[in-house]
């Protein structure tokens, strides 16, 4: 390893913002904050895309490691200690004013920031806490700062630095303990969610201080996320749903990330990458998150110890449409919320144009067209004024069928027999050749 | 056959507004009303044309009419329309407001109604110019030029500029700096501790706009960062094309 003694800020940034950048979460939402008009920045609730990276991904906040040394030795880490890659570390100062600069520029909306660990735990979170109260102290800035707690960090600083932070997390990397043990040594389910635990309850009394002094300062007011590593550890989707909505009720996080496993370091305990990162699978995840989170669904609901991995051919509400088909159709003139937003093809957004409209008169198919309903997966499962858009067999195979072959999906979800085939003279009609 | 009258109003709220105000008598005639931004490049044969003078004092009445009858978020929604560059928005905010009306104050959600053609394109354009404004709060730039000014080059399909104004006055607060939109040559001004003005035909000179030394180093700075925070193994250039359409790219640093 090649140590150098003065680095320049932009090989620092190369590097730095190199390692963080398998770190999924780059929102800055969930925190509506005005400017004082004496400092700089603000914050959005909705969240602002700055710029989009290459990979698709959007770029939001200055997203950078102070440091990738560290002490642990986790498997799928790439800067885990026994790894040889160039290390570089920021000062407070360096930090501050890279994000103001940039701020200032429009070119991000705030900063994330996150460590390896240099030395200790409480030796890498006080110099985390030392950069954010800086940043926000001396330099006045009222942007978004989303901030890592390091496992094993004690209380106290985090503590303090969840007043500066608008939000927290910090990353259960596997849905289970099991994973966790053999593939981050180093740390364990305890250190991960002590923290998270205690900004969960540190947030809650927060709100009640505030509803007796509205402007007394504010604990982590975005929430928490957290984010799983997909396809490492050989977990089922039904694991990390379950694990997903666990951490949603019991947790109150905000916001779950999956990241699809990308190889970085070839490693016995890891699975060889033959087939590259499971992306679809990650994505499937997400919608089921979504499902979770805006549509009222259970895990349970979506998946079960049986079966227990999403469809790949099928996202997860129309594969719980077509194995719910007693409930369908709806009628959408008369249909709640609630129902239409479990209807394939109908998002809170559609289903809240369809209430108001339906108020003035009754809907069908061309006006819901007209508004911008998209009713490619619709059509299989609602009726408008009694009639559904033209005469379709309620059954699964053959709305499944159908389904797959409005997304243009060349393979059947059960193999070849499944899909239509041309009839055969010998075997289907039973005609035997005679010799 | 039905009266025709093609109102020629100023390409602004109240100048749309006013125009809705001077319609009005028409329609209640029964007479169809056209509301154009713009002067036609061919005029009808049956139809009368008249020009409406931009008045401060009937844009306003019309606001507390539709403020009173149709509700803050119909009003909020009308003037994201009267920013869009489509040709028949005054005509669509005209025939919207005239239908909202009609119905009585016991409906202030009639802009919902999507099965009337003219409230479902007045939602389709808010929906147009809001997502293009948001859009843009992320995708301005700003560079740095003599005197610290922060100055940012755009060019928006639609009149987003005074819809920017809030948000960056409130950010950038102690800053002197101007968002100038290229392709209606309008800059809005902000110094440092005051409030924005929009200047219209305003015009930029190449000398000092150059971004200073101190610039280019962050503006170096941020391309690497946006190079290096892309994952190679995850690379989707149709998926950024999507969200970042390259008709935005030439005014960002990151594509210089």
């Amino acid at each position: 390893m090649m140590i150098q003694e003065k680095m320049t800020v932009e090989e620092k940034l190369r590097i730095l913002s190199d390692a963080a950048k398998y770190d999924v979460a780059c929102t800055s939402s969930g925190h509506d904050r005005n400017g004082d008009g004496k400092g700089i920045g603000n914050c959005i609730a909705p969240g602002i895309c700055h710029s989009f990276s290459a990979d698709g991904r959007c770029i939001t906040l200055l997203k950078i490691l102070f440091t990738n040394e560290c002490v642990f030795d986790c498997q799928y880490c790439v800067n885990r200690s026994s790894n040889d890659v160039a290390r570089a570390s920021f000062t407070p100062e360096e930090i501050c004013e890279l994000t103001i600069q940039f701020y200032r520029r429009n070119y991000i909306e705030g900063l994330f920031l996150s460590s390896g660990i240099l030395h200790s735990p409480d030796y890498t979170m006080g110099l985390l806490y030392e950069t954010v109260y800086r940043l926000r102290r001396q330099y006045d800035f009222q942007g978004y700062i989303h901030l890592k707690t390091i496992p094993g960090a004690s209380a106290q600083l985090v503590e303090r630095a969840g007043y500066l932070a608008d939000r927290m997390s910090v990353n259960l990397e596997f849905p289970t303990a099991e994973g966790l043990r053999r593939l981050a040594p180093h740390k364990s389910r305890k250190t991960i969610l002590e923290p998270m635990r205690q900004i969960q309850l540190r947030a809650g009394e927060n709100r009640q201080e505030l509803a007796v002094h509205p402007h007394g300062p504010r604990f982590v007011p975005a929430g928490q996320s957290t984010q799983m590593i997909v396809g490492a550890s050989g977990e089922t989707d039904y694991e990390i749903v379950s694990v997903a909505e666990a951490l949603y009720k019991k947790f109150a996080l905000k916001r779950v990330f999956y990241s699809a496993f990308v190889q970085v370091n070839a490693d016995m305990e890891l699975p060889a990458s033959t087939q590259g990162p499971p992306f679809l699978r990650e994505h499937r995840l997400y919608q089921a998150d979504w499902l979770l989170r805006f549509y009222g669904f259970t895990a349970d609901e979506l998946l079960s110890p049986q079966r227990p991995d999403l469809n790949v051919y099928l996202d997860p509400k129309c594969n719980w449409a077509v194995g719910h088909l007693e409930r369908f159709p709806v009628e959408i003139n008369r249909a709640d919320y609630y129902t239409l937003i479990r209807v394939p093809g109908i998002g809170a957004k559609s289903a809240r144009k369809i209430i108001g409209a339906r108020r003035y008169g009754s809907l069908d198919f061309g006006d819901l067209k007209k508004m911008g309903v998209v009713l490619k997966r619709a059509v299989y499962f609602i009726t408008c004024r009694g009639r559904m858009f033209f005469p379709i067999k309620m059954e699964e195979g053959t709305i499944t069928r159908s389904l797959l072959e409005a997304q243009g999906s060349k393979q059947s979800p059960h193999g070849q027999a499944e899909g239509f085939r041309q009839l055969s003279l010998f075997a289907d009609m039973g005609v035997e050749l005679s010799s | 056959m039905n009266e025709k009258y093609v109102l020629i109003c100023p390409d602004s709220l109240e100048g749309i507004l006013a125009g809705v105000y001077e319609g009005w008598r028409y329609g209640n005639g029964g007479a169809q009303v056209e509301l154009c931004t713009e002067p036609p490049s061919q005029t009808e044969l049956f139809a009368h044309y008249r020009n409406v003078d931009p008045d401060q004092e009937k844009a306003e009445k019309v606001i507390r009419t539709i403020k009173r009858e149709l509700g803050e978020e119909s009003y909020e929604q009308i003037c994201y329309a009267a920013c869009s560059e489509d040709r028949e928005k005054g005509t669509c905010i005209y025939y919207a407001i005239r239908k909202g009306l009609s119905c009585g104050r016991s409906h202030p959600a009639v802009l919902e109604d999507l099965k009337d053609p003219y409230i479902l394109k007045l939602s389709k354009l808010r929906l147009t110019v809001w997502h293009e404004m948001h859009r843009m709060l992320g995708f301005v730039r700003f560079r740095e030029i003599q005197g610290k000014v922060l100055l940012a080059i755009i060019r928006p399909d639609n009149a987003v500029l005074p819809l920017l104004a809030p948000h960056f006055a409130d950010r950038l607060p102690r800053e002197d700096w101007i968002i100038y939109d290229e392709g209606r040559q309008e800059a809005l001004i902000h110094p440092a501790g005051k409030s924005c003005t929009i200047r219209h035909q305003a015009e930029l000179d190449p000398e000092q706009v150059r971004e200073s030394g101190e610039d280019r180093v962050y503006a170096a700075l941020w391309k690497i960062f946006c190079q290096s925070i892309s994952v190679t193994e995850r690379e989707n250039l149709r998926v950024q094309r999507q969200n970042l359409p390259y008709k935005y790219r030439r005014y960002m640093t990151e594509f210089w």
